[in-house]
């Protein structure tokens, strides 16, 4: 091989290790580093107490991300509960009521002003945090079983972008019983199938057009790359900061999508897809289409969600005049 | 170059040097005199005529360059302040900015990379009623430049030295005429729209009261121009109707109000303090007329409004505006205001505004 050749090959491979790396910068958060589990999972509660549900949350030292932030999502076991056992009240961990059984509650009762004051957490840190409040009246029936299950962390990093949904190991139990009781603890099984986050080795690539004139819809085309091993389900409406004046459809277009949403293989590259932003005012003003964080949703086999960041888009408005002007033509 | 050398003597040098300084001395006196500043990704050169003639109008404008390598939404003020001008013309201008301004906070200008614009700072109208020869001195001032992401960069400007100047004794200057006009008149119309109008004998235009159609859609007064439809026979009035309308009342009352003040944002609150209480009453028999859209009682704080929406300038003749008519009774003051219309005005939600509309009323 001639040097020509060789430094030719030489480029190449520059090149591609350039393009690999560049790409793999742009890639989601790989979820699996954090780990969150209920410091309790079994217990009892006596009617008339209310239990401080903790959580320990973990952010290995090697993770490179900050958790600015983070927040125990609705779960809809925890209402179930709550319809089902009248004297439950779910308190969420401001020390406001959540799920209640009082219809009063939120009108006359004055919330107290609790925090997980534990943000940020930086990687090598653990910390304690409250999950919920449970509190029983006086009248709760000895012997029921109360149980929430997937509970999951929705985290923040200091960019405000979102990190993958984070699922405690163990699920929670907590069984009424008088207080002090001497009785041995139930044996209830608590490894949660969904325990920790969606493993997501994908990349959004998005090509915006320059400028569209006001009121046209704006059309984003995008390509979408899997390069894991799982089969994912993508939401199919591009998330973000939005300018009021557009709405987002559930679909993409360029791709058949059911319920708003698509799937991707693993291993696939779905180039061609198209994003779209409607315009809806009545006015038609010259500015700009702004989404500052576009990312999408994507979720895994067990339905774990992972959200997709890319690039910010800013695309101008043209108009032929400064002046707002209405959308149609006016009728005489 | 040893015999052109021998050619430039000192003497050459001299005469040179003398003509260079004479141009630039010159020059003083023919260019606009500009300051440099810059924020960030938007520079911005405010330029001034160092010499003016008295009795003639002025622009203090900026030249905007956007040096990022993306556009920029962005929206330029400056601000005097009454103790900011000085000189013997200190009082004898007009100072205002054009509320339809395409760097106004309201509409925001695109300002594309390497693209300088420029645009309108503020207009200098000359009113005082002598000519004579003096100077306009503006201390330091600051230009605000708002980016795309609402930051601001507060830039500032140098002091500003403007020679006034007028040959011969101070002169009393032209008066300007006012232009004959007949008061407007309150009158009952045949109509569904009815029972009364505002009837204008100067165009013969009949308007309808904006108290009428406050609270309704833009649009759901629009389907009511149809034939048979509750505002049959009107139509949606444009800027240049609005205008006329509102200066014919104001001149019918013998008060002289140049056009180019209409709808003008002034500098500073209290511009003209009698021209404003001569306009309070203006403004309340245009209320008569026109009803009320909006009213404030608040201790210190009492107004009440007339503003409706209208369509069309005539550079757009789409474009969708409010114009109001107020009556502040704290500080006994008419104003007129023009803005651009938000969405929610033309939804008709929370509106403040109704729909100007106009017909031929001598059919």
């Amino acid at each position: 091989m001639s040097i020509v050749h060789k430094l030719f090959s030489l480029l190449r491979f520059i090149g591609l290790f350039t393009l690999v790396t560049l790409v793999s910068l742009s890639r989601g958060y790989s979820a699996e580093q954090f780990r969150a589990d209920v410091i309790t999972d079994i217990a009892f509660i006596a009617p008339g107490e209310t239990d401080a549900i903790e959580v320990r949350l973990e952010n290995p030292a090697n993770s490179g991300i900050v958790i600015k932030e983070a927040g125990f999502s609705y779960n809809s076991d925890e209402r179930q509960q709550v319809q089902l056992h009248t004297f439950l009240e779910i308190i969420d961990s401001t020390g406001c009521p959540l799920w209640s059984n009082n219809a009063n509650y939120g009108l006359k009762r004055d919330c107290e002003t609790l925090s997980n004051d534990v943000f940020p957490v930086n990687p090598g840190q653990s910390v304690k945090l409250v999950y919920r409040y449970l509190s029983l009246a006086d009248d709760a029936i000895i012997g029921t079983t109360i149980s929430l299950k997937n509970i999951s962390l929705r985290m923040y990093d200091t960019n405000d972008r979102r990190l993958p949904d984070l699922y405690l190991e163990r699920d929670i139990v907590r069984v009424v019983a008088e207080p002090n009781t001497n009785q041995p603890l139930p044996q209830f099984t608590t490894a949660s199938p969904m325990a920790g986050s969606a493993n997501m080795d994908m990349t959004l690539l998005l090509t915006p057009q320059e400028r569209v004139d006001a009121g046209r819809p704006i059309i984003i085309e995008g390509t979408l790359i899997n390069r894991g091993s799982e089969q994912f389900t993508v939401r199919a409406s591009l998330l973000g900061g939005y300018n009021r004046e557009f709405q987002i459809p559930r679909c993409a277009t360029a791709i058949p999508c059911g319920n708003g949403q698509f799937t991707i293989e693993a291993k696939e590259s779905l180039a061609g897809i198209e994003f779209s932003a409607e315009h809806t005012f009545a006015l038609l003003k010259r500015g700009f289409w702004e989404n500052a964080t576009p990312h999408l949703e994507v979720l895994d086999s067990m339905g774990r969600a992972a959200f997709l960041y890319t690039d910010p888009v800013r695309i101008i408005i043209d108009h032929y005049t400064h002046l707002p002007t209405l959308s149609s033509n006016p009728r005489p | 170059m040893k015999n052109r050398s021998k050619i430039y003597n000192v003497y050459s040098y001299l005469t040179l040097l003398a003509a260079v300084i004479s141009l630039l001395l010159f020059s003083r006196h023919i260019f606009a005199q500009s300051i440099e500043a810059d924020s960030n990704s938007i520079a911005v050169e405010v330029n001034y005529p160092s010499v003016v003639n008295a009795g003639g109008n002025f622009a203090v404008t900026a030249s905007l360059q956007n040096n990022s390598s993306v556009p920029e939404l962005v929206s330029v003020s400056w601000s005097l302040t009454p103790g900011a001008i000085s000189g013997s013309h200190a009082d004898s201008y007009r100072i205002f900015s054009y509320p339809l301004g395409e760097a106004t906070s309201f509409f925001r200008m695109i300002l594309e990379p390497g693209v300088p614009r420029i645009i309108s700072l503020k207009e200098f109208f000359y009113e005082h009623t002598d000519l004579f020869d003096g100077e306009l001195a503006i201390r330091e001032t600051k230009v605000r430049v708002t980016a795309t992401n609402w930051q601001v960069a507060e830039i500032a400007v140098e002091p500003m030295q403007i020679q006034v100047t007028h040959s011969g004794p101070a002169a009393p200057r032209m008066a300007q005429t006012l232009p004959p006009r007949l008061p407007l008149e309150r009158r009952p119309i045949a109509s569904s729209a009815g029972p009364w109008g505002l009837y204008d004998p100067n165009t013969g235009l009949e308007w309808l009261p904006l108290s009428r159609t406050h609270m309704q859609t833009l649009f759901s007064v629009m389907d009511k121009l149809e034939q048979g439809a509750e505002f049959e026979g009107f139509r949606v009035a444009n800027l240049d109707e609005v205008k006329l309308l509102l200066l014919n009342a104001i001149h019918a009352a013998g008060i002289r109000y140049p056009s180019y003040a209409l709808f003008a944002q002034y500098e500073y609150e209290d511009g003209d303090l009698l021209e404003g209480k001569a306009l309070l009453s203006v403004a309340q028999e245009l209320q008569q007329g026109l009803g009320i859209t909006a009213v404030v009682r608040m201790p210190d704080h009492e107004l009440d409004t007339a503003s409706g929406i209208l369509i069309g300038t005539s550079d757009a003749p789409n474009a969708v505006l409010e114009a109001s008519i107020s009556s502040s009774f704290h500080s006994q003051r008419g104003q007129f205001g023009l803005y651009p219309a938000s969405e929610l005005e033309v939804a008709g939600i929370n509106s403040s505004a109704g729909v100007w509309l106009v017909r031929d009323g001598d059919l």
